[in-house]
């Protein structure tokens, strides 16, 4: 696995420096704005990305959702900005709401929903309802959120906003409306993470990001964060899960950038190591997984 | 190259690359956990696991006696209906359900009193058996004092009906030391997708040289073939099974689940636990048994229950079926409660050896006398139907 790690890092220094060479040094007086602060568009701009969400800017703030999932999963995020920052540098405050009704995507089977894949089927429930007894997935839940995003500015010596850093509090949770609350996935940590409300746990999230432009077009980002889900009581996984992320935002014309980077995850994933004791006997240890994600998307904004 | 330089005159690759570094270092110090065991070896050693205090076990006596089981414990899932199964949708079962179906188990085994136990289907860190460790557990549980744990399926993360965490094996359990445990790779099925061939099961026959006195030796081998292939994996791995076990120069005892039926098997089409209609994935259809690939079993070892004892009616048969999906407390589509209804799990042991007289037996049901009417006993008390989707195979293996 170490060899992967070094071949991603390879990838990444590689790729950086060929990117930059090819990206467009036009109107380079501008500096590519920091992601993921306390920063909402403004009243009729947009931005999506391959996998990052629709966010559209309206009166009341910036509306948030992936037009794909919308179908079988309704959802929506609300980001108010509560103070706008006066001047480069300056502290600037949101809100952020949402809700979610992620049943549909927990019945509907591929390529709709996700019914088979981390969650139960329940085909023999469907087929023969007098059997259904056994069918353990999640009722119908509505997901909700509200949480905080503060951002403060670093200025350079000309006065631009060079550096931004971010701190992200977030509390999670679900309402069963009917049926019965998911059991946790136990799956990789991102999708734990991100799924945990919608399969009916809780999750609270604490995020601190620092993002520099070492270029006009180049942005680096580093992120740290920490989560709590709720879990059953007869669950023996540990409920806290840390997160750290490296990655690099590049700009690729006026309105589009390159994000890539890598995630690290650190959870408690009932991880056994058998080892060789001191009697000669098997050894048995259980510990928290490491894992390492590579992300990449390519987002627009007008 | 590209030399862009920030505002305050630095190469902004200079900027880049400690960040760069200390991602490198970061990766380079993880050791992340591989998504599924490619379980890539032809044969290895592994390690064996130790009761943590022993019980001593009797002298084996003068050629030696040794009460032998084999059972497919289905991850102590007993007869909740699983989804595979196709009478339910449970993909997860609780500790409680756990707990308490691992208390049945040990008594059984109490009751069995095996000097040597094959199991098959069990496991230790899954997350549908709420990652009890059924090794452990059947050691600080039972007279049992050594475990080898041969480990054919372990994947990170299974996503499929959202099954999670999987590791799942065959174990061999001895009152007497395990000197030596390994485990033999099987073929794999090669009519899977790379992504589902990936996170499956990698068969494997988990032998163990096991020390009665000092200086005797025997060996015990356990096995647990494909069941839903369908271009002829089971039976190159029966084969493969049949030629390690002609290989072995000390005595042996082999048991195991086959997923295969006897030579003389009478019914061999139809089973009354199989559903009228599908209901569920389609990578759960019983392909047809080959019965004969069984055969040179029964011409070069010794069975527990030899053909002739089997019977070649229907009728004579069902008293040495080993195998039911549907539990006592279940009907089919007919309406007919459910009871074992096909022989599947085996016991052999090599020629120069012998099964005494009366001890052999599969332990189908409550008040049952092991070895028959007549047989050696004893008659069991616990409720085997209720306990697996398979019933344990037993005989007094006699080593000279």
């Amino acid at each position: 696995m170490r060899l992967k790690s070094l071949m991603t890092l390879g990838v990444l220094a590689l790729a950086l420096p060929c990117l930059a060479a090819v990206a467009p040094r036009s109107a380079q007086a501008e500096i590519l704005p920091a992601r993921e602060t306390a920063d909402v568009l403004g009243q009729g701009q947009y931005a999506i990305g391959v996998f990052n969400p629709l966010r559209i800017g309206t009166f009341a703030g910036e509306l948030e959702f992936h037009p794909l999932v919308m179908l079988v999963a309704p959802h929506v995020t609300l980001r108010s900005q509560v103070r706008a920052a006066e001047k480069p540098g300056d502290w600037r405050w949101s809100l952020v709401s949402g809700l979610s009704v992620p049943s549909g995507a927990w019945r509907l089977a591929k390529p709709f929903g996700l019914s088979g894949d981390l969650v139960p089927s329940c085909k023999v429930a469907g087929d023969d309802p007098a059997r259904g007894g056994s069918c353990d997935r999640p009722g119908w839940l509505l997901a909700g959120k509200l949480g905080l995003i503060a951002s403060k500015g670093f200025v350079d010596s000309a006065g631009q906003e060079r550096g931004v850093l971010s701190l992200r509090m977030e509390a999670a949770g679900a309402w069963t409306l009917f049926g019965q609350e998911g059991r946790p996935l136990h799956a990789w940590a991102p999708v734990e993470v991100q799924m945990a409300p919608e399969i009916g746990q809780s999750r609270s999230q604490v995020r601190v990001a620092y993002d520099h432009a070492v270029a006009d077009f180049l942005r680096l980002r580093a992120e740290l964060g920490g989560y709590l889900l709720s879990r059953p009581i007869d669950d023996l996984t540990s409920p806290w899960i840390a997160s750290g992320y490296m990655g690099a935002d590049l700009r690729t014309s006026q309105r589009t950038r390159l994000t890539l980077g890598a995630m690290y995850w650190n959870s408690d994933r009932h991880q056994r190591e058998v080892t060789k004791g001191s009697d000669g006997f098997a050894q048995v240890d259980y510990v928290r997984t490491h894992e390492v994600w590579p992300t990449l998307d390519f987002l627009w904004q007008w | 190259m590209n030399t862009q330089t920030t505002r305050s005159g630095r190469s902004w690759l200079a900027l880049l690359a400690p960040w760069l570094a200390a991602l490198g270092i970061a990766f380079a110090a993880i050791a992340c956990e591989p998504f599924a065991d490619p379980q890539d070896f032809d044969r290895e050693e592994v390690l064996v696991f130790k009761r943590s205090s022993l019980v001593p076990p009797k002298d084996p006596g003068k050629p030696a006696q040794l009460r032998v089981v084999a059972w497919n414990v289905k991850y102590a899932a007993a007869r909740i209906p699983f989804w595979f199964d196709c009478w339910g949708d449970k993909v997860e079962m609780s500790a409680a359900e756990v707990d308490a179906n691992m208390a049945k188990l040990y008594a059984a085994i109490d009751e069995l009193n095996p000097d040597i136990l094959m199991t098959e289907e069990i496991e230790v860190n899954s997350k549908r058996s709420a990652y009890f460790d059924m090794v452990r557990g059947i050691l600080e549980n039972t007279d049992l004092n050594y475990a080898a744990y041969y480990e054919t399926w372990d994947s990170q993360y299974v996503a499929s009906e959202g099954v999670g965490r999987i590791n799942l094996g065959n174990a061999i359990f001895s009152k007497y030391p395990i000197t030596k445990a390994e485990r033999i790779r099987q073929v794999d099925r090669t009519d899977q997708d790379a992504l589902t061939a990936m996170f499956y099961i990698k068969r494997a026959v988990g032998r163990a040289e096991i020390e009665v006195r000092k200086g005797e030796k025997l060996v015990a081998m356990v096995v647990h073939t494909e069941a839903y292939d369908n271009d002829g994996t089971k039976q190159k791995q029966i084969k493969q099974i049949h030629e390690l076990a002609l290989k072995e120069t000390l005595p042996l005892v082999l048991g195991g689940d086959f997923n295969e039926l006897p030579p003389s098997a009478a019914k061999v089409v139809g089973f009354m636990d199989e559903r009228e209609k599908a209901v569920c994935s389609d990578d759960f259809i019983q392909p047809p048994y080959t019965p004969a690939v069984m055969q040179p079993f029964y011409d070069d070892l010794l069975p527990h229950i030899d053909l002739s004892r089997y019977g070649a009616s229907e009728n004579e048969q069902k008293r040495y079926y080993t195998h039911s999906v549907l539990g006592p407390d279940d009907s089919n589509d007919k309406g007919e409660k459910g009871f074992w209804n096909r022989t599947l799990d085996y016991l052999f042991v090599s020629k120069g050896s012998s099964w005494v007289a009366g001890s052999t037996d599969v332990a189908q049901q409550q008040g049952q006398r092991l070895g028959g009417e007549k047989g050696l006993g004893p008659v069991l008390t616990q409720d085997y139907l209720r306990l697996s989707d398979h019933a344990p195979v037993t005989g007094l293996w006699e080593v000279k």
